[in-house]
């Protein structure tokens, strides 16, 4: 009788266990989704940030069987090593002239597309009480950006190029530490990229000294690319492909509901919602257009004139980094 | 005295490392943009010191580290003596004082950026502060751990307050109070050359951290080598004194 009683005990756990495998073998076979390692610099930021968590949000990536895993960076060549060592497979939105480097330097990397193009979101802040009202009035002064090597560093010596002023360059890292570098006038001024600080430009307790959308110089110039590690792209070229689809998705839909963009921007950031929706106007689509990646040439002179690189690349070279369409 | 054997030891050790990297980085089984080999190491070092800029980016750490390290010798040593002399001061700060030591200290640069301003103040501000905490844990352990007969020998034989301290209890704490001096020799390098590298100001980290960024691994690792050199030479420099201090 005990013994019955044993044995039917044991048959219900035998039962459940093979019912449990089986439906976590059918589940996963219904997903089959890839896992794609995304290195993602400055979470917040708009280009760097949202495409690719709107099209986890709406379903682009499922439906394009990529499930991700984000690492996120502090941008430029931190990001590179990641891709470059193989422990992301993808790098979003980093400097093309950080790339160009990386390439000259022997990194197995590819750019895949652009991310952002002209840049017009950048701007620098002062504080309100500060003298300087345009970018002239800095010259022999300090001026932030966030990293050598950044789309920040690359605007800001085109600016003081185009300026015709002398002024102290200075990494002072992400946005928040830059504006702590203004405000305690670490630095005279410091970069920032909306909707960062809108609210306190509204009340007054600081000032935009100068907008990367004024230089027309670099309109047309892609800043910021996303990248493959090369080896990984070799192999998985159709998923790199399906991920770009599923982000040119994301971004048309971004457009298309902006609405629920700014809301998703201001979660992510933490923003009052109005805030975001202002944000979101130094943001035109063209500017986070996935094609084309143009006027690398101008990325290639600038790593020059720093002494990055020593040579340019060929137009071999070029076309051996440059996969994106 | 060091035998031949140790020497023999230590510098071959020395370099089977060295010249393994130079054949795993010469046959391209890894990424130069990791590990690059000595001998481009050593060309871009003597690049670097014919143009003067090398010998000016170790001067610049040597300056914020002797300053640093001045600063939390002279505060640090009397705070631990003070510790010492008033018991109840020293059960209060004593394990407020071990927490501090064993928590990232480097992680207030920020702080330190705001109150020094970006420059080489907020460095040797950061130096110093990481270097006082060892030398007072060091001097208090140590004068604690005096042998009271010592100082009972010293009453009996009616020296003064001053002469008790001079003639007994320093030379009797002094091994202890040594091990405080080199830690907070080596915690002082580590937060200047790590703040010269998160913040770029000053000496040889900023050298290590442009080469960082701009992918430079030459770079990048000559900073890291200067680092260990000035390191040695501060060890070196504070084992003279101590065996200058004794013999006298």
């Amino acid at each position: 009788m005990k013994n019955g009683k044993y044995r039917r005990r044991l048959f219900i756990y035998f039962l459940t266990s093979v019912m449990g495998l089986l439906f976590f073998t059918v589940s996963d076979s219904h997903g089959q989704l890839q896992t794609l390692k995304l290195a993602i610099p400055q979470k917040g930021l708009f280009d760097t940030t949202m495409p690719t968590l709107m099209a986890d949000k709406m379903g682009f990536l499922k439906e394009a069987g990529i499930k991700p895993e984000i690492f996120w960076t502090s941008g430029g060549a931190e990001t590179v090593r990641v891709v470059t060592v193989g422990s992301a497979d993808i790098g979003i939105s980093t400097g093309t002239e950080s790339l160009v480097t990386a390439f000259m330097k022997g990194s197995p990397v590819r750019i895949i597309s652009a991310q952002m193009t002209g840049s017009p979101e950048l701007f620098w802040i002062v504080r309100a009480d500060s003298p300087y009202r345009t970018i002239k009035d800095l010259d022999g002064k300090s001026i932030g950006f966030s990293r050598p090597g950044s789309s920040t560093h690359m605007i800001l010596q085109l600016a003081v190029d185009h300026y015709k002023i002398k002024a102290k360059l200075v990494p002072v890292g992400g946005v928040p530490d830059s504006f702590t570098a203004v405000m305690t006038k670490q630095v005279d001024a410091g970069w920032s990229s909306p909707p960062s600080f809108l609210d306190r430009i509204d009340k007054g307790e600081i000032r935009i000294v100068f907008k990367a959308a004024d230089l027309e110089s670099i309109k047309d110039v892609t800043l910021r690319v996303n990248f493959v590690n090369a080896s990984f792209y070799e192999k998985n070229a159709k998923l790199v492909k399906s991920y770009l689809n599923a982000l040119k998705k994301a971004i048309d839909y971004m457009y298309q509901n902006p609405k629920e963009t700014a809301a998703l921007f201001a979660e992510i950031n933490k923003f009052p919602l109005s805030v975001a929706e202002a944000g979101l106007k130094f943001f035109p689509k063209e500017s986070v257009a996935l094609t084309p990646v143009s006027r690398v040439d101008f990325s290639v002179d600038l790593a020059l004139k720093l002494q990055m690189i020593t040579k340019a690349p060929t137009e071999e070279e070029l076309k051996k980094l440059i996969v994106a369409e | 005295m060091e035998t031949w054997r140790e020497k023999t030891f230590r510098w071959g050790f020395f370099a089977l490392v060295v010249g393994a990297i130079e054949v795993v980085v010469r046959l391209n089984l890894v990424d130069r943009i990791f590990l690059t080999s000595p001998s481009l190491i050593a060309v871009a070092a003597w690049e670097r010191l014919l143009s003067g800029d090398l010998i000016g980016l170790l001067m610049t750490t040597v300056y914020e580290a002797a300053i640093a390290f001045g600063i939390a010798v002279i505060v640090g040593l009397p705070a631990g003596f003070l510790l010492w002399k008033y018991p109840l001061f020293g059960r209060a700060y004593d394990e407020l004082l071990g927490a501090l030591f064993a928590s990232p200290l480097i992680l207030l640069y920020p702080i330190f950026l705001v109150i020094f301003g970006r420059g080489i103040s907020a460095v040797i501000a950061m130096g110093c502060i990481s270097g006082i905490i060892p030398i007072v844990l060091n001097t208090h352990q140590a004068l604690r751990d005096v042998n009271q007969t010592y100082i009972k020998v010293g009453k009996s034989m009616r020296l003064t307050n001053g002469q008790t301290i001079t003639y007994i209890l320093f030379p009797a704490a002094w091994p202890i109070i040594m091990g405080g001096l080199k830690l907070g020799l080596t915690y002082t390098l580590i937060s200047i050359i790590a703040l010269e590298f998160l913040v770029e100001i000053g000496g040889i980290g900023t050298l290590a951290s442009k080469g960082y960024y701009w992918f430079n691994t030459e770079e990048l690792y000559l900073g890291v080598v200067g680092a260990i050199f000035l390191s040695m030479i501060f060890i070196y420099l504070l084992g003279k004194a101590e065996s200058r201090l004794f013999s006298s």
